[in-house]
This record gives structure tokens, sequence and C-alpha cells, in this order.
């Protein structure tokens, strides 16, 4: 390993000089088998959670690099680290004994222990150099993190015969849920299922009839019935309306650039009808994200495909950054952009924060900082911008904002992320940790954006990255089950979650990968499985044991997110304006002064009851009542949404010019479907927003009010209520 | 999308939306779901209670000057740049400003004296500040990362260049939550004459909960958007509307069982009725006395918005509110309605500073006597500074100075801090920031050590990392604290 020993003479000044050099010599030369994983298993990890961080790589602090063996013994500017066999005259001792190292956080006293006792037995090293990112550690996640590994197909558990199993799903969580004395929910009412399919699959409630409809064919055929329904809402135009707005809240989806100018994107919305086209067309996954990184080099006469490239520049763009005088802040608004593409990519598709990795080695996952500009360097030539495209058959162009290819520059690692201080150049290519897919692009520095962009999209969809079907399998049941097996969607790493139910996740991986990257065979396991079909109902012995509802003893309740509702409102009163696609509807009106600016109005028109998805998703102009309800900021990723409830929310839904609007077009709506009789009015109301006759005397408080107050009064009670906008 | 703790429904600290920030609202894994719900299955949740330790400023006003409000003509006194004016900058370094014209040295426009039993340095383009100089504390080393408005902005307010990036307000809305249930916790009161470039992306609650955002306020008419019906309801009508929906939510509850969700919403209707009390009652201006109005000059044209601010603010803060955020000046362009001084120091400052240096001199005035600003952290800031040359032809000594993110100054006033003094310097003639440099991370530091709150620990987890105001940076600068 190190036979030429260079000793610094002046790290090693006086009488003990010989005896260090020869002990170090015994220890670098002999280093057998046992004596070395002493080092490895024990010492290594307290060095690579306590002092790598600063002392190694080009710069170490204090000039102390501990990150190979040579540099430990070379010593920092101080002299001398270590005295191998005596502790108390090795500097690295005295600091850590003392409580001066590491600055704040001291060690405990078992690695304290470990370190003086490694000292005091002849300071032994190991693998050199140390390997940081092989094992996880109590503070960050090696090469051996639970979510890097590669996915095999779990065995289904065998579950007694007494549990209600539909598919496997089913068996992977009771085989979690019965050890902790839990048992899962009865099965929900067909009218409580098809609801919660309804908004599920759409986001829309269905139709009082559908609801008859589906009692009646659950009596008459049960379980076909469900196929039956579940098999129209996925075929429903609605269902990529639904899915498609997820997928634009993980990729931070505008149409107005942000930053000072927030000019409007009047072609971007190109991109979000082709999500929804790609979902409602069940395509294939792994296509799926090939077209968003590289589509326009895959199928360059392919329309959707340069459209589907919208993804990489769907977030905010700074204009003025880059058109700025001062090159040196060009080169840093530049390095921020990339940073946005580098973070979007890897946490959508690997659910990794490779950005974190742009300044330093990341601080909790093993991607380095060089990896980081790897990927850099693989869309170091997308631009933001809008290029032509040609329409079908009618071959006349149009703008889309999409990637602008431009030139690659040669990429540099960047010292603590900064342009001016440039490191050793790079050429594309992924993160190493992945080892079953070849990070190594075989691209030089120079290679064009065409060949960087392509073998990028290959690395991140291949089958064998373990990440890839992982996240996505994890994001759908996010969705249906309002939490993930894995907590957070965009982070499988080591400050992530871990997955609640790890086969689970890689049986949905494996299903996913075989049935040809289909989601919607995931969607359908999902939602015809058992596990989804319980009941919501609280029950207080299951949540003494797991309130968080972990191990899915129940369908946890969801309220409707803003779009949802909106949606909702627009439906039950008869006004929802069903065109599919096309350019966006305008909740505002805009100027430009300098920066352009939107003032939000509330347009009485069909033209705006389109669902909410097409709304023009503006950075700096947020709807009020969207934005009560927690529709994200569309400037940052948002793999999930916070449920927040707040007396604004009340206040808006309660008097907001809309929702007040809509409860009138609500009781007109009613009052031609029923007529004038209150009783019916108020059994019609229910049946619209609650998709339930009222039980019972439970109209008569109803129908009193309609008398007092009028049936528009009770629209608006019934919109604000808990029943309109929770789901069981 | 509920999680369910086994708590009492009713409970204050849940059901409370004030209380006291985190400790009751990000613990309770109820109001907030993202990043609460880890707990257990996600490790390193920073969630430490507020406050993190004692300290003297419960509330802050943060009076932000866009466009770039100039050192040299207001807080940091440069003799030299006196004796220089007309002559060329000699610098190692090539000026590297936004718009690439260099021009000559320009002394300040307005003139310096010292104030006040401190002698602390302020111009005469705030005659009205300068009369309670000894108040303030003027910060003359910041430093930016960039001399491009709106990423210097989005610093100022969120640490961070980017758009997405929570706001201090917002971090002390999740952090502190507010000191009443009636108000919101971060208001914000744009210049009557617009917002500033960026609209509500300067108020935004970024990755935290969208509760956390700054409501906008106006000083005149109905204060907050949908505070009422939108058209005409019978008062009759509504309290009967709410009494049913209570009844309505109360059934679907009881037939559930239990959910702190569903009990929380029925409260949410309560406070708001409330806040419906509350809010034009604070708003309410005519409320103050004439001495009062006369202080803050409301009655006066070039400082009746601002000032009408200021009073506003007050009275926000004296009912709970925790952090108050007024702009000066709106969107960039033509005609300028901010500090962007390009073109003309004197009408520019001059104009923009007149419409400010009553009110906010009125405002800790005001302040002061009623014993608030002992636990009011005030703050101006601007995104950064303006050169000391001229935004001209090399030869010229042009009238309008350019963007300077090297070197600028903030003041801040009230809430424990160290006042009549200045911290750090700039250059010799207020071009970089050479002596105890202050970044935006370490201000955030400082003014959130001021409310309690340890910035290492006032963290939000999302995709990644556990965030902060500060970044990974960031030093409290004790020395200007008292």
């Amino acid at each position: 390993m190190c036979h030429q020993v260079t000793w610094p003479l002046l790290s090693c000044i006086g009488r003990y000089c010989g005896t260090m050099v020869g002990l170090w010599l015994l220890a670098v030369n002999s280093i057998s088998a046992a004596t070395a994983a002493d080092f490895d298993t024990d010492v290594a990890p307290i060095l690579i959670d306590n002092c790598l961080e600063c002392h190694s790589g080009a710069d170490p602090s204090g000039g102390l690099s501990l990150a190979d063996v040579e540099s430990a013994r070379r010593g920092g500017e101080s002299g001398a680290a270590i005295v191998p066999g005596d502790s108390d005259r090795s500097l690295l001792w005295k600091h850590i004994e003392s409580g001066e190292m590491p600055p704040k956080k001291p060690l405990g006293d078992q690695e304290k222990k470990a370190v003086r006792n490694w000292i005091a037995g002849g300071a032994k090293w190991g693998t050199s150099p140390i390997e940081r990112f092989r094992i996880t550690t109590k503070k960050r996640a090696g090469t051996d993190w639970w979510a890097l590994q590669s996915v095999e197909r779990p065995e289904v558990p065998a579950v007694e015969q007494n549990h209600r199993i539909r598919n496997p799903i089913d068996a992977f969580v009771l085989r979690k849920l019965v050890p902790r004395g839990l048992q899962p929910s009865p099965e929900a009412s067909p009218r409580v299922l098809l609801r919660r399919l309804s908004f599920d699959l759409t986001g829309l409630p269905p139709a009082p009839d559908q609801v008859l409809l589906f009692e009646h064919a659950m009596h008459q055929s049960g379980e076909a019935a469900v196929g039956h329904v579940v098999n129209r809402l996925l075929d429903s135009k609605h269902f990529g309306e639904r899915w498609g707005r997820h997928w634009l809240d993980v990729v931070r989806f505008g149409e107005s650039q942000g930053y000072e100018r927030d000019k409007l994107r009047t072609d971007s919305w190109h991109y979000r009808d082709w999500v929804i086209d790609a979902f409602n067309s069940d395509m294939p996954y792994d296509e799926f994200v090939r077209l968003q990184l590289a589509g326009d080099i895959l199928y360059p006469e392919n329309t959707g495909a340069i459209i589907a490239t919208g993804f990489l520049v769907a977030g905010a763009w700074d204009e003025v950054g880059q058109s700025q005088q001062s090159s040196a802040m060009k080169a840093v608004v530049r390095q921020d952009e990339i940073e946005d593409y580098v973070g979007t990519i890897s946490q959508t598709f690997l659910g990794l924060t490779a950005n974190c990795a742009r300044c330093h080695d990341h601080k909790f996952d093993p991607i380095s900082q060089k990896e980081y500009y790897q990927l850099a360097s693989a869309v170091g030539g997308v631009r933001h911008g809008s290029r032509n495209v040609l329409a079908g058959n009618e071959q006349k162009p149009f703008p889309v904002y999409a990637v602008k290819p431009g030139s690659a520059d040669v990429t540099y690692v960047l010292a603590r992320g900064n342009p001016a201080v440039r490191g050793e150049v790079v050429t594309p290519g992924g993160v190493a940790a992945i080892a079953a897919a070849n990070s190594t692009f075989g691209l030089t520095a120079d290679s064009p954006d065409a060949a960087r962009r392509r073998a990028l999209a290959e690395w991140i969809t291949q089958e064998q990255n373990p990440l890839f079907a992982r996240v996505i399998v994890n994001r759908l049941w996010h969705y249906h089950f309002s939490a993930g097996l894995v907590a957070t969607p965009n982070d499988f790493g080591f400050n992530g979650g871990r997955p609640s139910h790890p086969e689970l996740l890689n049986w949905l991986a494996s299903e996913l990968i075989s049935s040809g990257w289909s989601l919607k065979h995931i969607h359908r396991l999902i939602v015809t499985s058992a596990t989804y079909r319980q009941s919501s109902r609280h029950r207080p012995e299951c949540a003494a044991v797991d309130a968080d509802n972990r191990l899915l003893w129940r369908k946890s309740p969801v309220r409707l997110e803003a779009e949802a509702l909106r949606d909702s409102i627009l439906s039950v009163t008869g006004q929802l304006n069903l065109q599919y696609g096309g350019a966006p509807y305008r909740d505002f009106t805009t100027h430009v002064k300098n920066t352009q600016f939107y003032t939000m109005t509330d347009p009485d028109s069909p033209d705006v009851y389109r669902r909410t998805v097409y709304r023009t998703w503006i950075r700096s102009g947020r709807n009020h009542l969207l934005d009560a309800f927690d529709c994200p900021d569309p400037s940052t990723t948002a793999p999930k949404r916070a449920v927040t409830t707040t007396p604004i929310q009340a206040l808006t839904l309660m008097n907001n010019s809309f929702v007040l609007r809509m409860a009138d077009r609500f009781a007109e709506r009613v009052t031609r479907d029923a007529g004038t009789d209150i009783s019916t009015q108020a059994s019609r109301v229910y049946q619209l927003a609650y998709s339930r006759s009222p039980n019972g005397d439970e109209a008569s408080r109803p129908e009193q009010f309609i008398k007092n107050h009028g049936l528009p009064a009770l629209c608006r009670v019934v919109l604000n209520s808990n029943e309109f906008i929770h789901v069981d | 999308m509920l999680t369910e703790k086994p708590s009492i429904p009713g409970r204050r600290d849940v059901l409370s939306f004030a209380a006291s920030g985190i400790g009751a609202v990000a613990l309770s894994e109820l109001l907030v779901r993202d990043g609460a719900v880890r707990a257990n299955v996600v490790p390193g949740q920073g969630t430490v209670p507020w406050p993190h330790h004692d300290a003297p400023a419960k509330r802050v006003i943060h009076i932000v000057a866009c466009g770039g409000f100039s050192q040299v003509d207001s807080f940091d006194y440069k003799p030299e740049l006196e004796s220089l004016h007309g002559k060329s900058l000699v610098s190692d370094e090539r000026p590297d400003v936004f718009f690439g014209k260099v021009g000559l040295l320009r002394k300040s426009d307005w003139r310096f004296r010292q104030r006040g039993q401190s002698g602390l340095w302020v111009s005469e383009l705030f005659p009205h500040l300068a009369r309670v100089a000894d108040e303030l504390t003027v910060v003359r080393s910041m430093f930016g990362e960039t001399s491009n408005h709106t990423p210097a902005t989005f610093q100022q307010n969120s640490g961070f260049r980017l758009n997405g990036f929570p706001t201090a307000g917002a971090w002390l809305s999740y952090g502190m939550g507010c000191d009443t249930d009636d108000l919101p916790a971060y208001v914000v009161i744009p210049d009557q004459r617009g917002v500033p470039a960026g609209g509500s992306i300067n108020w935004t609650n970024g990755f935290l909960p969208a509760q956390f955002q700054g409501v906008t306020m106006s000083s005149s008419g109905v204060p907050i958007q949908d505070l009422f019906p939108a058209r005409e309801v019978a008062a009759g009508t509504e309290t009967a509307s709410r009494n049913l929906l209570a009844e309505l939510n109360r059934r679907h509850l009881a037939e559930r069982g239990r959910s702190d969700v569903l009990a929380a919403r029925i409260r949410s209707y309560q406070l708001s009725e409330r806040m419906q009390a509350e809010l034009p009652q604070v708003a309410d201006l005519t409320r103050e006395s004439p001495a009062t109005h006369r202080m803050y000059g409301t009655s006066v044209e070039h400082t009746q918005a601002f000032g009408r601010s200021c009073l506003l603010a007050r009275r926000l803060l004296e009912k709970g509110v925790r952090f108050v955020q007024m702009f000066s000046g709106g969107a960039f362009g033509s005609p300028r309605i901010n500090w962007d001084g390009h073109e003309n120091m004197i009408q520019n400052h001059g104009r923009e500073a007149l419409r400010v240096d009553k009110p906010i001199a009125g405002l800790l005035r005001d302040l002061r006597q009623r014993g608030m600003l002992d636990d009011t952290l005030v703050m101006f800031t601007s995104e950064f500074g303006r050169t000391p040359f001229t935004q001209s032809a090399a030869n010229v000594v042009g009238p309008g100075r350019d963007h300077n993110e090297k070197g600028f100054s903030v003041w801040l006033a009230g809430g424990g801090m160290k006042s009549g003094i200045t911290y750090g310097a700039t250059d010799d003639i207020g071009w970089q920031a050479v002596e105890n440099r202050v970044h935006w991370h370490d201000f955030h530091a400082t003014v959130l050590h001021q409310l309690g709150v340890n910035h290492e620990q006032l963290t939000f987890y999302h995709n990644g990392i556990e965030r902060r105001l500060t970044n990974v940076h960031g030093k409290v600068i004790h020395d200007i604290l008292a």
C-alpha cells in the first residue's frame, strides 16, 4: 500500500521521531485482516461522522487530512496529529479529550474510548483512503443504504385464511399489521368506495346516479362491479387531469419566469397537456421519463417528444440575471440554474438530493461533489427558451416552452460551488453509489448536449436502477394513501423516511417493471386492494398503537386539495366546463411595468370554469382561494402538500366571491333538478354534495333553514361543510 | 390526509392557530402535516420548541427599502469621498457593476452631521430619523452576493438568492406563532404605489405550509381579502348559516367518532368570526388621537401613505401580530417608484426618503412612548446599497449611482439592540465592506437570536435537508446586542 514513506520533518521533532516512523511502518506494512478490521469498523466510522467533513480534501482544515493513511501520518499545521502507541502525546487525542474537537459536538464516551484505544494500540490503519461512502454510519448513508440495493422481488407472504386478501398488497400489509395486534378495518360501503375512487382517480365527485348504479351493481355482481368502475375511472380523461396535476407539483411547473420580471410564458402549457395525455394513454413510465429528459434528441421529428422537455425548464428562470453586464455574476446565475435542473431531476426520478452536493460532498448520502458536477455536465447544454414545433398534419409551426439546446461548456468541479474557483474537469456521468447502473457515460468533457442528455436518460431509466422504479411506485402510493411507504417521496436518502413496508415497495417496483412500466397497472392493484377499500372510521384501540396509520389499519380520510375542492364546487353546481386541454384560463389581468404584474380577478365565465389544472400557474400571481387550501408555491418542488386549517381558510370559503356565486348557481341547479319543494331540494343538495340522501330526520334543520333563509344560503353552508371537503 | 394523535379534542395547543409556534403547531402533528408527520419515520427532525433562550424581542417590524438605498448618502459617513469627489476610483479591482458603467466618484448629496447623545452620523436625507438617532443601531458592513435586485431581495428576505424559499416572516410565524388567535402572525403592508417586483414571491411560505405566508393588508378599505362576504348577506342569515354549519359539522364528526382535523375545522370557523370582529377595529386608524396622527404624518401629502402603514403596523403589533413587513417602494422601471436611483440620486432618494422619514421616526417615538420598543425589533434594510462612483461615462460625475452589493448599511432599533452605535465599516469611499463584514445570514441569525430563536434550531425538513433561514451559515453579531 504505502512503502515509500516521506516523513515531513517539521511534524516530527525530537526523539520520538524514529520510534514513530517505526511504528507507522509497522502499522502500514503489516495490516492483517484482523487489525485492519478494527480500524475500518470501529474507528473509520467515527472519523467519517465527526472529522472528515473538515479534515479531508484538497484544503483540509488546519492542514490536517484524516482521509488517508499518508496525510493522517503527515499531520497538519500544528504538527503530528497521531503518535502511535501514545494517545496522550497525540494531538488528535488531546483535542478530542478536551472537547475542542469536533467543535461544539464532542464525541461520546464510547467513541472517545475507541479512538484512544486505537492510538494506544499502535494506530493501525485499515483501508486507505477511508471509504467514506462505503458504509452507513450513525450520521450518513453509505453505498450499503437500503434504497441503493437492487430490487429483489419478494415472495408474497402467506397469511391466514380468515383475512380478506384481494391481491398481494394486502398480504404484505397484514404481515406488518397483525403482529402488532391490529386488525384491518371492515370494507367501506359501496357509496363511500365510489366517492373515494372518484376523487382519488379523477379529482371529481361521482354523479348521484352513478352512486345508485354502483350500489346496485355491487349488489348484483359484487367484485366485478368494482373492477368495472375502476376501469371506467382509469379510462376517463379526468384521470390524466387529476394525476397530471400531482406530477406538476413535483416538477415545480409554473407558467411565468419568476424572479424580477416574472414574464408570462404563454407557450408552456403544452407540457401540461403532454403530461395529462401521457397519464391518460398510460405511456410506459420509462418512456415518459426519457422523453422529459431527452425527447427532442430521441425523437427529433416528434412534436410531443420536444414538448416533453418542458419538464427541464418548468422552473423559475432569472432573465435579468442572465442579461446583466457582469460575466462573473452571470456565471453564478447559470450555476444556480443548473442546480435547479440537477436537483429536480435527481429528486423527481431517483429520490436523491444530488443538489446538496454542489458545494461539498453530500453530507448525508454517498454522492460526491464531483458526481454533482458530472450530473451538471450532463445537463450543461440545457437552456430555457421557446422553440417552434410542427402541429400534427397541419404542419403549421407553433412555439412551445421547452429545452432550447445549446453548446455545453466544459464542466469543472467548483470549490464551494463558486464558479470563480475551478477545480478538475469532469465529464458527464451519474452517481456511482447506484451500483447496478453504470455511472460512467463514456463521454468526453466536450461531448455535445445530445450525447449528454441521451446518456443521462439511459442511466436514469434503466431497469437495473433500483431507485427509478421504487421512487415512482412510492409516489403513486403517497397520493392514494396520503402518505408514501417512504414518507419523503423526493428523498430516499439518509435524511428521508425509512420504508414502512420495504418488501411491498420492492414488490410494487418489480411489478411495475414486469408490467412494462404501466402505471395504470399499479393504480389498479392499489385501488382494488382490500387495504385501500377499508373503512376510514376511527378506531381508538388502533390509534393507540399506530396513531399515524403507518400500518394501514384503516384508509386515512382525505381533505380535498385546493384544485379538487374548486373542481368539486364547479361540478356539483353544474358549472364545470369539461374542455380537455388547450391554452390555460386566466384568473388575473396583467400589465407590464418592467416586471409583469398580475391582478387576481374572479371572472364569471365558462372559459374560466374549467378544471383547475388548466389554470395559468403564475409564480407571483397566486390565487387566494387555492392558496388558502395549501396550493403550493410553484417555484419549489412539492412532493407532498401540507394540509393546514386556519381561520383565513374559513373566511375565504365563506366569503369569497367565487364561492358565493357558486352557491347561487348550486341553488339554481337544484331548483332545476328538484323543483320548488323544499324537502326535495334539501335531498338533492345532499345527493349532489355528499353523494347520499339525508338520513331520518337529518333534513329537518336544512329544510327549515331554506324556508327562513333561502336555498342559496343552504348551498353556501354545504359548500363549507366538512362532509363536502373531506373524503372518507 | 389526517393524522390523529391520542389527544383531547379542543385542547388549546392543538386547536389554537396561534399559540406559540413550533411547540404547538409543528409538533401537534395536526395542522402542519408535512414535516411533523415524519416523527419516528424520519430521523433528524429538528423542531425544537420555541423559545430556545430568553430574549428581549417578541415581535418585529421590517421596513424594506426596495431598489437599493444608498449608504454613502445616509448612514455611512465618508469624508474621504468628499475630498475625492470628481476623481477616478483607484482600485486593483475593476468594479463589476450591474450596468457596467463606472463614472467618477461622487460625494454625498446630503450633508452629514453627528446626532443626539450618541453622535451617530446621519445625513440630512433623514432629518426626522436623525432626531431619534440614539435609538438606532447602524450596521455599515453589510455585503451581499449579487447586484441583481430580485435575487438580492430574496436573499435579504429568505437567505437564498433563488425563488421558493420561505421568508424570515414565514419562518418566524412558523417558529413562534402569533400572540393572538384573532389575527394572522405575518402581515405584509405593500407600498401604496404597488407591490415590489415578484409580488407575493416576496412574502412566500416557500416550502413551509401555506398558512405561514404573509397576509397582505391595506391601511385603507377592507383590511384583508375575504374578511366579509363578497356580497351582502343579511345579518340574520349570516348567523343562522354559521350555526347550521356548526351543527352539520358536529353531526358529521360525531358519526366518525373523533378526528382532530375535523374538530380543528369547526374551531377555525369560530375563530374566523372573531377575526371579523377584531380586524376592522385594529385597522381603524380613526381611533388614534390627532397627536398620534401628526406624529406619523398621516395628513400630509408626501407622508400620508407610509404614515398610515406605520400606524397600522403599530396597531397590529399591539394586538399580537408577530411580524409586520412594510415595503417602501414598488416595482422597477420608469417612472421610478422605489429607491433605485440610477438616473438621479437627488430626485430619487430625496423623494423616497421624504415619504418615509417622518413616519418611521414617528413610529419609533410612538413605540418608545408606549413602552413597546424594548420588545419590538425594528429593522430597516435594503437588498443592497449604491456605488460611491456614478453610473456614467468614465470621465463624468453623473447624477445617479449603480447597485452595490459589496458594502451597504442597514439599521435596527429596539428589541434589545445596543443603540446609538455603528458596527463594521466599509473602505474609505464606502464601496466595500472591510471591517466586521456582515452577511445576510449573520443578520438573520442575529434577528432570530433577539427573538429567542436559535437559527440552527429553527428548521423544516424539505427534500433531503433540514432547511434553515440561515442555510448552513450565520453568526450572531453579539457586539450589537445590549
